[in-house]
Protein backbone atom coordinates (compact mmCIF):
# COMPACT_ATOMS: atom_id res chain seq x y z
CA UNK A 1 0.00 0.00 0.00
CA UNK A 2 1.36 3.67 -0.82
CA UNK A 3 2.05 5.47 2.17
CA UNK A 4 -0.05 8.55 1.58
CA UNK A 5 -0.54 10.08 5.41
CA UNK A 6 1.09 9.92 8.74
CA UNK A 7 -1.07 6.82 9.29
CA UNK A 8 -0.04 4.62 6.62
CA UNK A 9 3.32 5.57 7.74
CA UNK A 10 2.22 4.39 11.39
CA UNK A 11 0.99 1.24 9.91
CA UNK A 12 3.42 0.82 7.48
CA UNK A 13 6.33 1.19 10.78
CA UNK A 14 4.41 -1.82 12.82
CA UNK A 15 5.12 -3.71 9.96
CA UNK A 16 8.71 -2.43 9.10
CA UNK A 17 12.15 -4.26 8.61
CA UNK A 18 15.05 -3.88 10.87
CA UNK A 19 18.18 -2.86 8.86
CA UNK A 20 21.03 -3.62 11.17
CA UNK A 21 24.52 -1.18 11.04
CA UNK A 22 27.35 -3.31 11.41
CA UNK A 23 27.52 -3.79 15.13
CA UNK A 24 31.39 -4.91 15.16
CA UNK A 25 33.40 -2.20 13.45
CA UNK A 26 36.29 -1.33 15.27
CA UNK A 27 38.10 2.07 15.70
CA UNK A 28 39.85 3.68 12.22
CA UNK A 29 42.66 6.18 12.95
CA UNK A 30 41.46 8.07 9.76
CA UNK A 31 43.13 9.65 7.27
CA UNK A 32 43.93 12.74 9.25
CA UNK A 33 43.24 15.45 6.45
CA UNK A 34 39.95 16.24 7.89
CA UNK A 35 38.85 17.02 4.14
CA UNK A 36 38.41 13.14 2.86
CA UNK A 37 35.83 11.21 3.45
CA UNK A 38 36.46 7.43 5.47
CA UNK A 39 34.79 4.35 5.56
CA UNK A 40 35.17 3.07 8.99
CA UNK A 41 37.56 0.50 9.87
CA UNK A 42 38.35 -1.85 6.77
CA UNK A 43 36.58 -1.47 3.60
CA UNK A 44 34.22 -4.45 4.61
CA UNK A 45 33.66 -5.64 0.85
CA UNK A 46 37.28 -6.25 0.20
CA UNK A 47 39.81 -4.92 -2.28
CA UNK A 48 37.76 -4.85 -5.28
CA UNK A 49 38.67 -6.62 -8.78
CA UNK A 50 41.00 -4.75 -11.20
CA UNK A 51 39.21 -4.28 -13.64
CA UNK A 52 36.19 -3.03 -11.59
CA UNK A 53 32.79 -5.03 -10.40
CA UNK A 54 29.30 -4.44 -9.99
CA UNK A 55 27.87 -4.16 -6.17
CA UNK A 56 24.80 -5.70 -4.91
CA UNK A 57 23.05 -6.85 -1.20
CA UNK A 58 24.21 -10.36 -2.48
CA UNK A 59 28.05 -9.35 -2.43
CA UNK A 60 30.21 -10.34 -0.07
CA UNK A 61 30.57 -7.99 3.02
CA UNK A 62 26.93 -6.31 1.92
CA UNK A 63 25.07 -5.62 5.32
CA UNK A 64 22.16 -8.04 4.82
CA UNK A 65 18.51 -6.88 4.92
CA UNK A 66 14.83 -8.08 4.01
CA UNK A 67 13.42 -8.03 0.61
CA UNK A 68 10.17 -5.55 0.54
CA UNK A 69 7.50 -8.32 1.26
CA UNK A 70 5.45 -6.57 -1.79
CA UNK A 71 7.53 -7.79 -3.67
CA UNK A 72 8.37 -3.66 -4.73
CA UNK A 73 12.10 -2.80 -5.98
CA UNK A 74 12.55 -0.79 -2.70
CA UNK A 75 12.15 0.44 0.46
CA UNK A 76 12.10 4.00 2.40
CA UNK A 77 13.85 4.52 5.57
CA UNK A 78 11.59 5.67 7.95
CA UNK A 79 14.43 5.92 11.11
CA UNK A 80 17.83 5.76 11.56
CA UNK A 81 19.13 5.23 15.00
CA UNK A 82 23.15 5.67 15.39
CA UNK A 83 25.14 4.52 18.43
CA UNK A 84 28.53 5.54 19.27
CA UNK A 85 29.98 3.25 22.20
CA UNK A 86 33.82 3.84 21.81
CA UNK A 87 34.55 5.19 24.72
CA UNK A 88 37.60 8.31 25.91
CA UNK A 89 37.80 9.21 22.16
CA UNK A 90 35.21 12.15 21.55
CA UNK A 91 33.74 10.63 18.09
CA UNK A 92 31.27 11.99 15.90
CA UNK A 93 32.15 13.64 12.46
CA UNK A 94 29.13 13.90 9.41
CA UNK A 95 28.00 10.54 7.87
CA UNK A 96 26.72 9.74 4.45
CA UNK A 97 24.33 6.65 3.86
CA UNK A 98 25.38 5.30 0.46
CA UNK A 99 24.72 2.58 -2.04
CA UNK A 100 27.97 1.35 -3.56
CA UNK A 101 27.08 0.81 -7.17
CA UNK A 102 30.75 -0.04 -8.67
CA UNK A 103 34.42 0.23 -7.91
CA UNK A 104 37.84 -0.87 -9.44
CA UNK A 105 41.08 -1.87 -7.01
CA UNK A 106 44.18 -3.27 -6.65
CA UNK A 107 46.24 -0.50 -8.41
CA UNK A 108 49.99 0.72 -7.29
CA UNK A 109 50.29 4.47 -6.13
CA UNK A 110 53.68 4.25 -7.72
CA UNK A 111 52.64 3.81 -10.80
CA UNK A 112 52.00 6.69 -13.30
CA UNK A 113 50.77 4.25 -16.28
CA UNK A 114 46.83 4.85 -17.48
CA UNK A 115 44.26 2.37 -16.03
CA UNK A 116 41.77 1.41 -19.07
CA UNK A 117 38.31 0.38 -17.64
CA UNK A 118 37.67 -2.14 -20.23
CA UNK A 119 34.81 -3.46 -20.42
CA UNK A 120 33.05 -0.41 -19.80
CA UNK A 121 30.99 -1.34 -16.99
CA UNK A 122 27.35 0.34 -16.16
CA UNK A 123 25.60 1.12 -13.06
CA UNK A 124 23.93 -1.64 -12.00
CA UNK A 125 20.82 0.62 -10.62
CA UNK A 126 19.22 3.96 -11.23
CA UNK A 127 20.74 6.19 -13.23
CA UNK A 128 24.02 8.30 -13.16
CA UNK A 129 22.69 11.88 -11.71
CA UNK A 130 23.72 12.12 -7.97
CA UNK A 131 26.69 9.76 -8.34
CA UNK A 132 29.75 10.54 -6.90
CA UNK A 133 33.48 8.87 -7.68
CA UNK A 134 36.30 8.70 -5.23
CA UNK A 135 39.29 6.93 -4.71
CA UNK A 136 39.44 4.05 -2.58
CA UNK A 137 42.43 3.39 -0.78
CA UNK A 138 42.74 -0.25 0.14
CA UNK A 139 45.97 -0.11 1.42
CA UNK A 140 48.24 2.98 2.57
CA UNK A 141 49.74 4.99 0.03
CA UNK A 142 53.01 7.32 0.06
CA UNK A 143 53.69 10.53 1.08
CA UNK A 144 53.88 12.45 -1.42
CA UNK A 145 50.12 13.86 -2.44
CA UNK A 146 49.55 13.40 -5.88
CA UNK A 147 46.77 14.21 -8.17
CA UNK A 148 44.64 11.31 -9.96
CA UNK A 149 42.85 11.79 -13.48
CA UNK A 150 39.77 10.50 -14.11
CA UNK A 151 38.31 9.99 -18.00
CA UNK A 152 34.46 9.64 -17.06
CA UNK A 153 30.71 9.55 -18.89
CA UNK A 154 29.27 11.82 -17.36
CA UNK A 155 25.13 11.57 -16.15
CA UNK A 156 23.67 12.42 -19.51
CA UNK A 157 26.09 9.84 -20.98
CA UNK A 158 29.16 12.29 -22.37
CA UNK A 159 32.13 10.33 -22.72
CA UNK A 160 35.78 12.03 -22.09
CA UNK A 161 35.21 13.92 -19.49
CA UNK A 162 37.74 15.26 -17.19
CA UNK A 163 37.85 14.91 -12.95
CA UNK A 164 40.28 15.22 -10.19
CA UNK A 165 41.22 13.58 -7.51
CA UNK A 166 43.72 14.70 -4.97
CA UNK A 167 45.39 11.91 -2.56
CA UNK A 168 46.45 13.44 0.80
CA UNK A 169 50.40 12.72 2.22
CA UNK A 170 49.57 8.64 3.67
CA UNK A 171 46.54 8.45 2.96
CA UNK A 172 45.17 5.21 4.68
CA UNK A 173 43.57 2.16 4.28
CA UNK A 174 39.86 3.16 3.54
CA UNK A 175 39.75 6.69 2.81
CA UNK A 176 37.73 7.74 0.22
CA UNK A 177 39.04 11.14 -1.59
CA UNK A 178 36.19 12.29 -3.42
CA UNK A 179 36.66 13.68 -7.14
CA UNK A 180 36.59 16.70 -8.64
CA UNK A 181 33.86 17.05 -11.26
CA UNK A 182 34.20 18.62 -14.58
CA UNK A 183 31.99 21.86 -14.89
CA UNK A 184 28.23 21.03 -15.83
CA UNK A 185 28.55 17.78 -14.78
CA UNK A 186 26.40 16.25 -11.63
CA UNK A 187 26.84 12.93 -12.13
CA UNK A 188 28.64 9.49 -13.17
CA UNK A 189 27.63 6.86 -15.66
CA UNK A 190 30.96 4.95 -16.34
CA UNK A 191 34.65 5.26 -15.65
CA UNK A 192 37.01 4.98 -18.40
CA UNK A 193 40.51 5.46 -17.21
CA UNK A 194 42.38 7.02 -14.77
CA UNK A 195 45.90 7.78 -14.10
CA UNK A 196 47.87 9.04 -11.33
CA UNK A 197 50.12 12.25 -11.71
CA UNK A 198 53.29 11.12 -10.18
CA UNK A 199 54.48 8.52 -8.25
CA UNK A 200 53.29 8.71 -4.19
CA UNK A 201 56.50 6.83 -3.25
CA UNK A 202 54.71 3.78 -1.77
CA UNK A 203 53.00 1.09 -3.57
CA UNK A 204 50.15 0.64 -1.69
CA UNK A 205 47.05 -0.11 -3.06
CA UNK A 206 44.05 2.05 -4.17
CA UNK A 207 40.94 2.11 -7.04
CA UNK A 208 38.33 4.13 -7.55
CA UNK A 209 34.13 3.60 -6.12
CA UNK A 210 30.86 4.81 -7.88
CA UNK A 211 28.18 5.41 -4.72
CA UNK A 212 24.99 7.14 -4.81
CA UNK A 213 24.76 8.99 -1.66
CA UNK A 214 21.54 8.44 0.30
CA UNK A 215 21.43 10.54 3.50
CA UNK A 216 23.88 12.56 4.99
CA UNK A 217 23.40 13.35 8.61
CA UNK A 218 25.78 14.59 11.49
CA UNK A 219 27.28 11.95 14.08
CA UNK A 220 27.48 12.22 17.86
CA UNK A 221 29.62 11.41 20.54
CA UNK A 222 31.06 8.63 22.60
CA UNK A 223 28.49 6.74 24.30
CA UNK A 224 25.23 8.64 23.09
CA UNK A 225 23.33 8.28 20.49
CA UNK A 226 21.24 9.95 17.74
CA UNK A 227 17.54 9.43 16.23
CA UNK A 228 16.57 10.78 12.43
CA UNK A 229 12.73 10.22 12.15
CA UNK A 230 10.60 9.68 8.66
CA UNK A 231 10.52 13.86 8.38
CA UNK A 232 14.29 14.16 9.09
CA UNK A 233 15.09 10.70 6.64
CA UNK A 234 12.52 11.97 4.37
CA UNK A 235 11.73 8.11 3.74
CA UNK A 236 14.64 7.96 1.08
CA UNK A 237 13.85 5.20 -0.76
CA UNK A 238 16.84 2.65 -0.50
CA UNK A 239 16.74 0.27 -3.63
CA UNK A 240 16.35 -3.89 -2.45
CA UNK A 241 19.75 -4.66 -4.03
CA UNK A 242 21.56 -1.77 -2.22
CA UNK A 243 24.56 -2.37 -1.14
CA UNK A 244 25.04 -0.49 1.78
CA UNK A 245 28.04 1.63 3.09
CA UNK A 246 28.85 4.34 5.75
CA UNK A 247 30.76 7.25 4.69
CA UNK A 248 32.48 9.24 7.29
CA UNK A 249 33.52 12.91 6.90
CA UNK A 250 36.03 12.31 9.44
CA UNK A 251 36.51 14.82 12.68
CA UNK A 252 40.12 12.87 14.07
CA UNK A 253 39.59 9.44 14.65
CA UNK A 254 36.65 7.48 13.11
CA UNK A 255 34.71 5.38 15.13
CA UNK A 256 32.98 2.41 15.93
CA UNK A 257 28.88 3.26 14.73
CA UNK A 258 26.02 0.77 15.26
CA UNK A 259 22.58 0.81 14.98
CA UNK A 260 19.72 0.30 13.41
CA UNK A 261 17.08 1.39 10.60
CA UNK A 262 13.65 0.86 10.16
CA UNK A 263 12.72 0.11 6.40
CA UNK A 264 9.04 0.44 5.72
CA UNK A 265 7.24 0.10 2.23
CA UNK B 1 -1.21 16.95 -5.48
CA UNK B 2 -0.81 20.49 -3.51
CA UNK B 3 0.55 19.79 -0.09
CA UNK B 4 -2.39 21.25 2.45
CA UNK B 5 -1.76 18.89 5.17
CA UNK B 6 0.49 16.87 7.35
CA UNK B 7 -0.78 13.74 5.42
CA UNK B 8 0.32 15.57 2.35
CA UNK B 9 3.98 16.22 2.91
CA UNK B 10 4.35 12.53 3.86
CA UNK B 11 2.49 11.13 0.78
CA UNK B 12 5.35 13.89 -0.70
CA UNK B 13 8.33 12.44 0.97
CA UNK B 14 7.05 8.94 0.11
CA UNK B 15 6.45 9.65 -4.05
CA UNK B 16 9.08 8.91 -6.52
CA UNK B 17 9.75 12.68 -6.82
CA UNK B 18 11.18 13.21 -3.73
CA UNK B 19 15.04 13.93 -4.70
CA UNK B 20 18.18 14.01 -2.78
CA UNK B 21 20.68 16.51 -3.74
CA UNK B 22 24.28 15.94 -2.97
CA UNK B 23 27.28 18.34 -2.81
CA UNK B 24 30.93 18.60 -1.39
CA UNK B 25 33.43 21.59 -2.42
CA UNK B 26 36.96 21.89 -1.68
CA UNK B 27 38.20 24.19 0.54
CA UNK B 28 38.97 27.74 -0.80
CA UNK B 29 40.54 30.88 1.14
CA UNK B 30 38.15 33.28 2.42
CA UNK B 31 38.83 36.95 3.52
CA UNK B 32 38.03 36.00 7.03
CA UNK B 33 35.76 35.76 10.25
CA UNK B 34 32.63 37.11 10.03
CA UNK B 35 32.68 37.73 5.51
CA UNK B 36 30.84 35.76 3.13
CA UNK B 37 32.71 33.65 0.77
CA UNK B 38 30.81 31.97 -2.76
CA UNK B 39 31.32 28.55 -3.58
CA UNK B 40 29.43 28.83 -7.21
CA UNK B 41 33.01 28.39 -8.68
CA UNK B 42 34.48 25.94 -5.93
CA UNK B 43 35.84 22.27 -7.37
CA UNK B 44 33.67 19.75 -6.23
CA UNK B 45 30.33 17.92 -6.76
CA UNK B 46 28.22 19.53 -9.08
CA UNK B 47 31.08 20.54 -11.27
CA UNK B 48 31.68 24.12 -10.66
CA UNK B 49 30.60 26.94 -12.11
CA UNK B 50 32.10 29.64 -14.70
CA UNK B 51 32.82 33.39 -14.23
CA UNK B 52 29.44 35.23 -15.27
CA UNK B 53 29.14 37.52 -18.24
CA UNK B 54 29.92 40.46 -18.63
CA UNK B 55 27.94 44.09 -18.78
CA UNK B 56 24.39 43.04 -18.23
CA UNK B 57 25.27 39.28 -17.42
CA UNK B 58 23.12 36.49 -17.41
CA UNK B 59 20.34 34.43 -15.83
CA UNK B 60 21.74 30.85 -14.29
CA UNK B 61 19.04 28.14 -14.45
CA UNK B 62 18.73 24.94 -12.80
CA UNK B 63 21.54 23.16 -14.96
CA UNK B 64 23.65 26.02 -15.28
CA UNK B 65 27.66 24.92 -14.49
CA UNK B 66 27.55 25.41 -10.64
CA UNK B 67 24.07 24.59 -9.59
CA UNK B 68 23.02 21.78 -7.54
CA UNK B 69 20.63 20.74 -10.19
CA UNK B 70 17.08 20.34 -9.52
CA UNK B 71 14.19 18.37 -10.71
CA UNK B 72 11.52 20.73 -12.10
CA UNK B 73 8.27 20.05 -10.44
CA UNK B 74 5.56 18.23 -13.08
CA UNK B 75 2.05 19.30 -13.87
CA UNK B 76 0.84 22.64 -11.87
CA UNK B 77 3.18 21.44 -8.79
CA UNK B 78 4.97 23.32 -6.29
CA UNK B 79 8.61 22.06 -5.71
CA UNK B 80 9.42 22.43 -1.24
CA UNK B 81 13.00 21.81 0.28
CA UNK B 82 12.31 18.97 2.55
CA UNK B 83 15.39 19.04 4.37
CA UNK B 84 19.46 20.79 4.04
CA UNK B 85 22.09 18.73 6.13
CA UNK B 86 26.17 20.10 5.57
CA UNK B 87 29.42 19.75 7.72
CA UNK B 88 32.23 21.62 7.02
CA UNK B 89 36.14 20.99 7.97
CA UNK B 90 36.22 24.20 9.38
CA UNK B 91 33.31 25.92 11.59
CA UNK B 92 31.16 28.30 9.61
CA UNK B 93 27.73 29.02 8.44
CA UNK B 94 26.08 27.85 5.32
CA UNK B 95 23.34 29.55 2.84
CA UNK B 96 21.14 27.92 0.31
CA UNK B 97 20.03 30.40 -2.14
CA UNK B 98 18.75 30.99 -5.81
CA UNK B 99 21.16 32.81 -7.83
CA UNK B 100 18.23 34.78 -10.34
CA UNK B 101 20.78 36.86 -12.06
CA UNK B 102 24.77 37.35 -12.38
CA UNK B 103 27.68 39.85 -13.69
CA UNK B 104 31.09 39.99 -13.76
CA UNK B 105 33.66 41.96 -15.68
CA UNK B 106 33.48 45.31 -13.18
CA UNK B 107 36.54 47.38 -11.96
CA UNK B 108 37.71 48.61 -8.52
CA UNK B 109 39.14 51.67 -10.80
CA UNK B 110 36.82 52.74 -12.97
CA UNK B 111 35.75 56.65 -11.36
CA UNK B 112 32.42 56.92 -14.47
CA UNK B 113 29.51 54.58 -13.87
CA UNK B 114 29.92 51.40 -15.38
CA UNK B 115 26.61 50.47 -16.77
CA UNK B 116 24.81 46.99 -16.21
CA UNK B 117 21.03 47.17 -17.16
CA UNK B 118 20.77 43.88 -15.96
CA UNK B 119 18.69 40.68 -17.98
CA UNK B 120 15.89 40.26 -17.04
CA UNK B 121 15.15 37.20 -14.57
CA UNK B 122 12.08 34.63 -14.61
CA UNK B 123 11.22 32.80 -11.00
CA UNK B 124 7.39 32.23 -11.23
CA UNK B 125 5.61 35.02 -9.48
CA UNK B 126 8.70 36.05 -7.64
CA UNK B 127 8.74 40.21 -8.93
CA UNK B 128 11.92 40.94 -6.61
CA UNK B 129 10.07 41.14 -2.83
CA UNK B 130 12.91 39.49 -1.04
CA UNK B 131 15.50 39.57 -3.79
CA UNK B 132 19.17 40.65 -2.43
CA UNK B 133 21.74 42.33 -4.28
CA UNK B 134 25.37 41.03 -3.09
CA UNK B 135 28.58 41.69 -4.95
CA UNK B 136 31.13 38.57 -5.70
CA UNK B 137 34.92 38.85 -6.28
CA UNK B 138 36.76 37.12 -9.01
CA UNK B 139 39.64 38.60 -9.29
CA UNK B 140 40.60 40.93 -6.30
CA UNK B 141 40.53 44.50 -6.81
CA UNK B 142 42.43 47.30 -4.71
CA UNK B 143 43.14 47.35 -0.98
CA UNK B 144 42.26 50.94 -0.59
CA UNK B 145 38.78 50.74 1.25
CA UNK B 146 35.86 52.55 -0.71
CA UNK B 147 32.54 53.05 -1.11
CA UNK B 148 30.58 51.41 -4.01
CA UNK B 149 26.83 52.27 -5.02
CA UNK B 150 24.63 50.83 -7.12
CA UNK B 151 21.94 51.98 -8.76
CA UNK B 152 18.95 49.59 -9.14
CA UNK B 153 15.13 48.94 -9.53
CA UNK B 154 13.07 48.03 -6.01
CA UNK B 155 10.50 45.36 -5.40
CA UNK B 156 7.94 47.85 -6.44
CA UNK B 157 8.82 48.61 -9.92
CA UNK B 158 10.42 52.18 -8.46
CA UNK B 159 14.10 53.17 -10.71
CA UNK B 160 16.83 54.93 -9.22
CA UNK B 161 17.28 53.77 -6.12
CA UNK B 162 20.54 53.50 -4.52
CA UNK B 163 22.37 50.77 -2.35
CA UNK B 164 25.55 50.80 -1.14
CA UNK B 165 28.79 49.14 0.23
CA UNK B 166 31.73 50.08 1.89
CA UNK B 167 34.65 48.04 1.13
CA UNK B 168 37.25 46.82 2.92
CA UNK B 169 40.92 46.34 2.53
CA UNK B 170 42.57 43.92 0.10
CA UNK B 171 38.75 41.39 -0.66
CA UNK B 172 39.64 38.01 -1.92
CA UNK B 173 38.60 36.20 -5.49
CA UNK B 174 35.54 34.42 -4.15
CA UNK B 175 34.22 37.23 -1.47
CA UNK B 176 30.79 37.61 -1.40
CA UNK B 177 29.44 41.13 -0.06
CA UNK B 178 25.80 42.53 0.62
CA UNK B 179 25.05 45.78 -0.31
CA UNK B 180 22.65 47.92 1.70
CA UNK B 181 19.49 48.78 0.49
CA UNK B 182 17.90 52.13 -0.06
CA UNK B 183 15.34 52.67 3.42
CA UNK B 184 12.08 51.57 2.36
CA UNK B 185 13.32 49.08 0.01
CA UNK B 186 12.66 45.21 0.20
CA UNK B 187 14.13 43.35 -2.93
CA UNK B 188 15.46 44.22 -6.33
CA UNK B 189 14.22 43.62 -9.14
CA UNK B 190 17.03 45.15 -11.45
CA UNK B 191 20.42 46.56 -11.46
CA UNK B 192 21.50 49.67 -13.78
CA UNK B 193 24.98 50.80 -12.47
CA UNK B 194 27.28 50.64 -10.42
CA UNK B 195 30.13 53.60 -9.40
CA UNK B 196 32.92 53.67 -6.74
CA UNK B 197 33.68 56.80 -5.08
CA UNK B 198 37.24 56.70 -5.46
CA UNK B 199 40.01 53.87 -7.01
CA UNK B 200 40.74 50.92 -4.94
CA UNK B 201 43.98 50.83 -6.61
CA UNK B 202 43.13 47.58 -8.56
CA UNK B 203 40.84 47.08 -11.35
CA UNK B 204 40.64 43.03 -10.70
CA UNK B 205 37.25 41.79 -11.39
CA UNK B 206 33.80 41.45 -9.55
CA UNK B 207 30.42 41.44 -10.62
CA UNK B 208 27.02 41.62 -8.61
CA UNK B 209 24.56 38.89 -8.06
CA UNK B 210 20.64 39.01 -7.18
CA UNK B 211 19.41 35.71 -4.92
CA UNK B 212 16.89 34.81 -3.51
CA UNK B 213 17.70 33.10 0.42
CA UNK B 214 16.30 29.81 0.68
CA UNK B 215 17.59 28.43 4.06
CA UNK B 216 20.59 28.45 6.28
CA UNK B 217 22.69 25.97 8.49
CA UNK B 218 24.88 26.21 10.62
CA UNK B 219 27.75 24.02 11.03
CA UNK B 220 29.30 24.69 14.37
CA UNK B 221 31.53 21.64 15.37
CA UNK B 222 34.19 21.00 12.85
CA UNK B 223 33.10 17.86 10.66
CA UNK B 224 30.65 17.20 12.35
CA UNK B 225 27.65 19.62 10.68
CA UNK B 226 23.64 19.76 10.93
CA UNK B 227 20.60 18.50 9.28
CA UNK B 228 17.44 20.58 9.44
CA UNK B 229 13.34 18.83 8.97
CA UNK B 230 10.94 19.75 6.38
CA UNK B 231 9.52 22.11 9.35
CA UNK B 232 13.14 23.75 9.92
CA UNK B 233 13.75 24.98 6.94
CA UNK B 234 10.00 26.14 6.68
CA UNK B 235 9.29 24.21 3.53
CA UNK B 236 10.66 26.99 1.40
CA UNK B 237 9.36 26.53 -1.68
CA UNK B 238 11.91 26.56 -4.64
CA UNK B 239 10.77 27.99 -8.23
CA UNK B 240 11.03 25.96 -11.18
CA UNK B 241 14.34 26.30 -12.87
CA UNK B 242 16.05 27.76 -9.61
CA UNK B 243 19.93 27.56 -9.87
CA UNK B 244 20.67 26.63 -6.49
CA UNK B 245 23.65 27.91 -5.17
CA UNK B 246 25.40 27.65 -1.97
CA UNK B 247 27.88 30.50 0.42
CA UNK B 248 29.53 30.35 3.58
CA UNK B 249 29.49 32.89 6.42
CA UNK B 250 33.34 32.15 7.40
CA UNK B 251 34.94 31.63 10.90
CA UNK B 252 38.24 32.65 9.88
CA UNK B 253 40.22 32.77 6.32
CA UNK B 254 39.60 29.13 4.80
CA UNK B 255 36.21 27.68 4.25
CA UNK B 256 36.44 23.70 5.07
CA UNK B 257 35.85 21.47 3.14
CA UNK B 258 31.80 21.26 2.72
CA UNK B 259 29.95 18.47 2.50
CA UNK B 260 26.04 17.95 2.73
CA UNK B 261 22.78 17.01 0.92
CA UNK B 262 19.43 19.06 0.33
CA UNK B 263 16.12 16.99 -0.23
CA UNK B 264 12.98 18.39 -2.50
CA UNK B 265 9.48 17.26 -2.94
CA UNK B 266 7.09 18.55 -5.02
CA UNK B 267 3.29 18.72 -4.26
Amino acid sequence: MAIASFSDLKAAMAHASRLMIEPNWTANSGNGSNVKFGVPTANPYGVPAGAGQTYSKASSGAWPFNDPPSGGSSWMLANLHQLISRNSIIQDGFWMLTDRLWACGGFSAISTSLNTITPQTFLPRGTGEGVICCAEVTTTIGATPQNVTVSYTNQAGTSGRTGTIAFDASAGASTWAPMQFQAGDYGVNSIESFQLGGSTGTAGAYGLVLARPLFHFPGTSSNRDRVFEALQTCLVKIDKNAALTWVNQINGNSSAPHGYGMLVE
Amino acid sequence: MAITTSDGLVAAMAASTRKGITFYRLTQTSKGAGLVHSLFLASGFPGPGATPSTGAGDNPLRTTAGSLVITNPSGGNKLYLASFSAQASTVGGLRLYDRLWQNSGLSGTTLTSQTINSTAWTRGDLTGDGVELWGEVYSAFGSTAQTLTVTYTNQAGTGSRSATYASPSAPVAGQMFPLTLQSGDTGVRSVQSAIWGASTGTAGNFGLVLLRPIAEISMGITSVGNLKDVFQVGMQEISADACLALQVFCSTTSTGFISGMVHTIEG
